[in-house]
């Protein structure tokens, strides 16, 4: 491929220090004079200078252009146009002194002198016929969409304009890992198209090089190179950069040789100063290429290359706009959702596609939700708890997990690629993006792997060499994460963490708003308490005063109003108090304490019984029931407001039965008092817990409706639960719920 | 001679029912009636309408806990922090049954709190019940006694 592709095979020590653009020498077609500036004579001259010239080489040295290539040649008056340090076409020579033959004069300035190359014409170049190729192409350009279309319509031209056997374009990619893009070739040489090779085939001072020189070519492998010598006959260490016809290194010469290649030609794709690719021109024999139909391929090469910047400015763009979409569409699904997090899952495709991943993962205290290809739930929680651990910052992205966490070698296939965001300080919580590993993901067209006919030599210098050699550096490694793309993982990492300080913010708003409204409520049952009940007071106190004093007065009509209205405020001051005790139990302080449910009951009940005062027979039984963890005053309130129910609904039962028992299950008691009541329609079952509820007329069943609104809010606060099962006369059964002390 | 009953209470029903329970209980103690906490201090401090009233604190004070200008509370850490006054008995006599009253009162060192019961009789039983304890049975304490004997300050 290039000329420094084979030094990986040789040293990478040797190949990183190698002078390649010091080799002391040229190709021999052509000469080369290097002149002294400001006395502009030879100092220095190619061997081949000599034999072109048909002088002696010491001859050479000390003489003007004029001197050696006739006055007509008109060369000085060239040279006073500026010559800088790239090389510059001056113009086509006849030389008289070289029988005639004609040269291409190119000329480039290093330090104080200028060095002037006369590279053999060859053959006869329709310019014309080049312009128009060019030209059609260009107009062609504008309608092509994709690299691959561009590629391969540029490779199609130059080997048309060249002639060449095979025309190969590649570009490398961040990490300086070549791939061949697109070919054009005959049946002269084989197919190279998808092959890759790594970066070390191409050193960095080499890279440099190629930025600097965009133009290289070999047109007979097996040449003999020429040196460069000055007066004192020796070789000085000259940088021939800016050469044309620099000569190249042996161990190149052998590449080509094994690659079945007699000449190769080279244009660098040089795009924001960075070597972005190669086009690559091979032929099986010799070929010279006439050195501007070498500049109209240098300028096509240019046109493609900001044709492909263009492109892919736009393809960036265009991506950065999909990602935003994409992530404006996460955000919206996510806010949407109340378990904002597992909405992205739901929608996976678009989480994947904002990084460019094959697989993605969120993981959320210790539990795990997959998309698309990755590795198992275990193995990301594993690798998120080392992630954790070993404190790898808020956003974390390798293209080589194996290389920093040996475990990822048993999901390297799907997820040699990571980009992790960690998006909770608190918990290991993290969304992740996978990506498989790149020999896995590699499209092949054609088969780079079947063998090629073994040739003479030493066949370690190989572009198939080359390929074997760039899957063993790629193994464990996936395609690189694009800055762009780990940006996108980032802003919607910010994007999340956003959405869950916000949902904090609606969260401690709502608290706030929760906590005036229970500031007012208290305000409210304060008022309640204190005024009120005033009035209350008054009502029946005065209307108990006429009763008393104004009696006489009274007809019985009026004694049963003034008995009705002592009975209403009475009533009412309970239904105050009632209320009252109902805000308070959600209000007060539960201090805990291990309470025996079983004395609680049997005393409450001999309590109730008491206050009831109806002599009838009535079976209790509460037996062997657990101790919890609760507030005693309000459990009693629970048990006393469910035994005074079972007494009064039980109270037209001649053989009355109430008892309660225990169960555990799992991590709760379940409670049940038990009657053989009037029972209740099930379908008012949860009816029965809310405030002021009833199920019976007042005339049937005196209360305030209360009590079982009490036992469920007491209940709740400690962490239970409360619910109920009867049918109408057949009587009821009251649950409710305890946490088991642990 | 018997000590007076002070009865601060803003709330006329209220005051009407406390002192027709009062009267039912057949007490001989004089009632002196305050409106509101200003009037209910001036007495105690002997100021203002009460400067110069005679020399002498009265057996109890039922006091509500919500008064104009001078709350229950206010007055009752007034008393508590007076030297003369300060082992006055004195009842609270409210409405409220709210914890937070009730333990505020009892950290100024009330001598009882007594929450106003709605139906009358039982009113009645509770005023009754409090001026036969206080003006009656308990035996007041001795410091303000000799604060009268002596007549200085």
């Amino acid at each position: 491929m290039s000329e420094l592709d084979t030094e990986r095979s040789i040293s990478l020590d040797t190949c990183a220090q190698e002078p390649i653009h010091l080799p002391g020498s040229i190709q021999p077609h052509g000469f080369l004079l290097v002149l002294d500036e400001p006395a502009m004579r030879v100092t220095m001259a190619s061997e081949s200078a000599a034999a072109y010239l048909d002088k002696p080489l010491h001859l050479l040295f000390g003489a003007t252009l004029t001197e050696l290539l006739g006055a007509d040649a008109g060369l000085e008056s060239l040279l006073e146009k500026e010559v800088t340090t790239s090389s510059r076409y001056f113009k086509t020579l006849q030389v008289p002194a070289a029988g005639g033959r004609s040269f291409e004069v190119i000329g480039h300035r290093q330090g104080s002198f200028l060095i002037m190359e006369f590279e053999e014409s060859v053959g006869h170049l329709d310019t014309e016929a080049v312009q128009i190729e060019i030209y059609n192409f260009m107009t062609e350009l504008r309608q092509m969409r994709s690299l691959g279309e561009i590629c391969s319509g540029a490779v199609t031209l130059l080997r048309k304009l060249t002639g060449f056997d095979r025309v190969l374009l590649y570009s490398f990619d961040d990490a300086g890992h070549g791939n061949v893009l697109a070919e054009d070739r005959n049946a002269e040489l084989p197919s190279y198209l998808h092959l890759r090779f790594p970066s070390s085939d191409i050193p960095e001072q080499a890279r440099r090089l190629y930025v600097v020189n965009r133009v290289r070519v070999i047109p007979d492998v097996d040449y003999v190179p020429s040196r460069i010598l000055d007066e004192e006959g020796s070789t000085p260490e000259f940088d021939l950069s800016g050469s044309v016809l620099r000569s190249v290194s042996p161990i190149h010469r052998d590449y080509m040789r094994n690659m079945g290649t007699a000449a190769s030609m080279s244009v660098s794709i040089v795009s924001s100063g960075r070597l972005w690719g190669l086009v690559s021109f091979h032929n099986r024999s010799p070929r010279r290429v006439p050195y501007r139909l070498r500049t109209a391929c240098d300028f096509l090469v240019q046109v493609v290359t900001s044709h492909i910047e263009a492109l892919l400015e736009s393809e960036k763009l265009s991506r950065a706009i999909d990602l935003t979409s994409i992530q404006h569409r996460l955000l919206t699904w996510m806010a949407a959702e109340d378990n904002y997090l597992l909405a992205l899952t739901s929608h996976g495709s678009d989480l994947m596609a904002l990084t460019g991943a094959h697989g993605a993962a969120i993981v959320l205290d210790q539990s795990c939700t997959l998309v698309g290809n990755t590795p198992s739930a275990d193995q990301v929680l594993d690798f998120t708890a080392w992630l954790q651990q070993s404190a790898r910052g808020d956003v974390f992205a390798t293209s080589s997990a194996v290389s920093i966490y040996p475990p990822a070698s048993h999901f390297a296939a799907c997820a040699s690629g990571v980009v992790a965001v960690s998006i909770s300080k608190l918990h290991d919580s993290y969304v992740l993006w996978f990506r498989p590993e790149v020999v896995q993901s590699v499209r092949w067209a054609g088969d780079p792997q079947k063998p090629v006919a073994q040739g003479k030599g030493d066949l370690t210098i190989h572009p198939r060499n080359s390929f074997e050699s760039w899957m063993q550096i790629l193994r464990g490694h996936s395609l690189p994460w694009l800055p762009e793309e780990i940006n996108a993982a980032s802003a919607f990492r910010a994007a999340i963490l956003e959405v869950v300080l916000r949902r904090a913010e609606e969260m401690a708003r709502l608290a706030g708003d929760l906590e005036v409204a229970n500031r007012e409520l208290e305000a409210f049952s304060y008022s309640v308490s204190h005024d009120l009940r005033a009035p209350f007071r008054h009502i029946a106190g005065f209307a108990e005063l006429l009763r008393e004093e104004e009696s006489g007065h009274l007809t019985s009509r009026g004694q049963h109003y003034v008995d009705t209205i002592v009975e209403s405020a009475r009533f009412a001051g309970l239904l105050v108090d009632s209320l009252l005790n109902f805000s308070r139990i959600a209000r007060v302080q539960i201090s805990p304490t291990a309470v025996d449910m079983t004395q609680l009951f049997k005393d409450e009940w001999g309590d109730v019984v008491r206050e009831d005062g109806n002599q009838r027979q009535i079976e209790f039984t509460a037996e062997s029931l657990p101790k919890v963890m609760g507030d005693p005053q309000l459990l009693r309130q629970v048990a006393r407001n469910l035994l005074s129910n079972a007494l009064k609904y039980t109270r037209h039962q001649p053989h009355a039965t109430v008892s309660i028992s225990a169960t555990r299950e799992g991590r709760e008691y379940i409670f049940s008092v038990e009657d053989n009541g009037v029972g209740f329609d099930q379908r008012y079952a949860d009816k029965l817990f809310g405030v002021f509820q009833r199920l019976h007329r007042m005339e049937d069943f005196e209360g305030t409706g209360i009590g079982l609104a009490n036992v469920r809010r007491i209940i709740t606060r400690h962490g239970g639960r409360t619910w109920a099962q009867g049918e109408t006369g057949k009587g009821a059964i009251f649950y409710f719920s305890l946490p088991v002390i642990a | 001679m018997l000590k007076p009953i002070l009865i601060v209470e803003d709330n006329p029903r209220d005051l009407e029912l406390t002192l027709s329970a009062l009267e039912k209980s057949k007490l001989a103690n004089e009632v002196i009636v305050a409106r509101d906490g200003e009037e209910g201090a001036n007495y105690l401090f002997r100021k203002g309408e009460y400067a110069d009233r005679a020399i002498g604190n009265p057996a109890v004070v039922l006091l509500d806990l919500k008064l104009p200008k001078i709350d229950g509370l206010e007055l009752l850490a007034m008393v508590r922090k007076s030297p003369e006054l300060e082992h006055l008995p004195v009842v609270m006599l409210t409405s409220s049954r709210e914890e937070k009253d009730v333990i505020n009162t009892y950290k100024l060192r009330v001598n009882a709190y007594v929450v106003k019961p709605v139906e009358f009789k039982e009113f009645v039983q509770a005023i009754q019940d409090l001026g036969v304890f206080w003006a009656v049975l308990n035996e007041p304490p001795p410091g303000s006694m000799r604060v009268l004997r002596n007549g200085n300050r």
